[in-house]
């Protein structure tokens, strides 16, 4: 680092001419074989940190944000492997705006035919709803399976496996008031399938206004977060309320060659986030069914930081059961 | 250290700036983990270095902790996160500085490293590594104020450019420039006129 700061003291400095000891030199070697951190140190240091960033001084989130928990996976891989995942997309404008709520209505439209989202099950409120989430990036694979309580009165599960390692962990019951990304299944299947209502409940969410208020996030940046949120999660009629709602926001973005997590070819509509990148929707080429979500690098059209889909989805009757094959 | 425009590519190694992470950590608490997985091992060292196994494990864990509370306040323009928890990780020092000293001014007498860690092989009688030179900093670091020495190591150990120390600190690039040159010259000094208490060991 020395090396490349423009304030670097050069051939000018007064301490590296002379000829005689090099003193930092030999202040480098001091105590130069100090033993390195434990891994005990590590990750008592990692789980205090984990319950600061909870908020909750250690207890358990409320629930998982499987596609939060995805978008670490994806940076830590990119980390981990020293590789960055490329893929094109075409170009992304402004002008491009109508494009893109011309692919988000006809998804509206084919939400009810996409199978690989939780639309069409009809849980009893004591069953869960089982999710199966593909993430990669750079063809490298992670994996989240969660069980989440469909009337969202009961403890749910998650469990994320793949080359972060596997941890499973608890997902509470869900409170009324908790923003909507927390809702389960039942309470999402209550939202209105009409877009300016559900609009109006969207922009009050806890969690849009908390970004707005807490991090000066745009109105519509923090809107498309929560869409993002809601997506893959919610019943058919919803999830076509859902895309109808995103077409109406403004200076959203179509990009006509964008690959899925699963590697399924397709167009994408996103809108950038300055903190995260851009925040895109995946789908299908000809029928503009959703396919998965993936989020670019800031500034990038190209360089995909992480990319999920959906699996699976299934109803059961327990946390940890897995559904028929 | 570079600080690139938003943008432009990433620094290598990072596929993704500690800036933006820290950034997306502000909707997201729990992405400022990275943060911890890219650069806890370093700060660890460094403390480690100053203070002890010991101290260092509490330490870092509390700069990352006391990263995580005011990463509000995180100049985006900086992609490297690095010299901002050396900053940090400094500042926490302080409330160690005696033991710091206590412990400079021991191996500069005895020879014996404090820090010695007992599952080395050779740590009968503590670790003797202060032989020769080492022994003479130990007396050079015992002997700076914590300023100087904070600048000297942030410069030495965590190799952070004149810039970067100041950014860390918090201080003017002079005032960086001026406590290097003080610390300097008088750990040159003792090196060219050492005391000679280890010189047999050797």
């Amino acid at each position: 680092m020395n090396a490349s700061s423009p304030n670097d003291p050069g051939p000018n400095d007064p301490f590296s001419v002379g000829g005689d000891t090099n003193d930092t030199d030999v202040l480098a070697r001091f105590r130069q074989d100090v033993p390195a951190m434990s891994a005990q140190a590590r990750f008592q240091g990692r789980q205090r940190l984990e319950a600061a960033m909870s908020g909750q001084g250690g207890r358990p989130l409320r629930r998982p944000r499987t596609r939060r928990v995805l978008a670490s996976a994806g940076v830590a891989l990119a980390l981990a492997g020293g590789v960055i995942g490329y893929q094109i997309a075409g170009p992304a404008g402004a002008d491009t705006s109508a494009q893109a709520a011309e692919v988000l209505n006809d998804a509206a439209v084919t939400a009810a035919a996409t199978a690989h989202t939780v639309v069409g099950l009809k849980p009893r409120p004591d069953q869960y709803i089982y999710l199966d989430v593909l993430h990669t990036t750079s063809g490298m694979n992670d994996r989240t399976q969660s069980w989440t309580s469909a009337d969202g009165t009961r403890q749910g599960l998650v469990r994320t496996s793949g080359f972060m390692g596997d941890h499973s962990s608890p997902i509470d019951p869900y409170k009324s008031g908790d923003s909507l990304r927390d809702a389960p299944y039942l309470v999402l299947a209550k939202l209105p399938t009409d877009p300016d209502a559900l609009l109006r409940i969207l922009y009050a969410d806890p969690a849009v206004l908390g970004d707005q208020q807490h991090n000066g996030t745009k109105a519509d940046v923090a809107l498309w977060g929560l869409l993002r949120d809601l997506v893959e999660n919610v019943p058919a009629a919803q999830e076509a309320a859902l895309f109808k709602v995103a077409a109406k926001v403004p200076h959203i973005s179509y990009s006509d060659n964008a690959t899925d997590a699963a590697g399924r070819p397709g167009v994408a509509v996103g809108l950038p986030d300055p903190r995260l990148g851009t925040i895109q929707f995946v789908f299908d080429r000809s029928s503009h069914a959703f396919l998965g979500e993936r989020i670019l690098s800031p500034g990038s059209t190209t360089q995909v930081e992480f990319n999920d889909t959906v699996q699976r989805t299934a109803v059961v009757d327990k946390p940890g059961q897995l559904p028929n094959p | 250290m570079t600080t690139t425009a938003p943008g432009t590519a990433p620094a290598p190694g990072h596929a993704v700036p500690d800036s933006l992470v820290i950034g997306a950590s502000l909707a997201d608490p729990e992405r400022f983990g990275e943060i911890y997985d890219r650069h806890a091992a370093v700060i660890h060292r460094y403390l480690a270095r100053r203070i002890g196994v010991p101290v260092a494990d509490d330490l870092a864990s509390e700069t990352f902790l006391a990263a995580f509370r005011i990463r509000g306040r995180y100049d985006p323009d900086r992609d490297d996160a690095l010299p901002w928890l050396y900053g940090i990780a400094t500042n926490l020092l302080r409330r160690h500085q005696r033991t710091e000293r206590a412990q400079y001014r021991a191996m500069a007498r005895t020879g014996i490293d404090p820090w010695g860690v007992p599952d080395h092989a050779d740590a009968v009688a503590g670790r003797i590594t202060a032989v020769g030179q080492a022994q003479d900093v130990a007396g050079a670091l015992q002997h700076l104020t914590a300023k100087e020495r904070d600048v000297l190591l942030l410069f030495a150990w965590a190799e952070l450019g004149y810039d970067e120390i100041a950014g860390a600190l918090d201080i003017p690039v002079g005032t960086v420039r001026s406590r290097l040159n003080r610390a300097r010259k008088r750990l040159r000094a003792a090196l060219s006129h050492p005391t000679g208490q280890a010189k047999d060991a050797s």
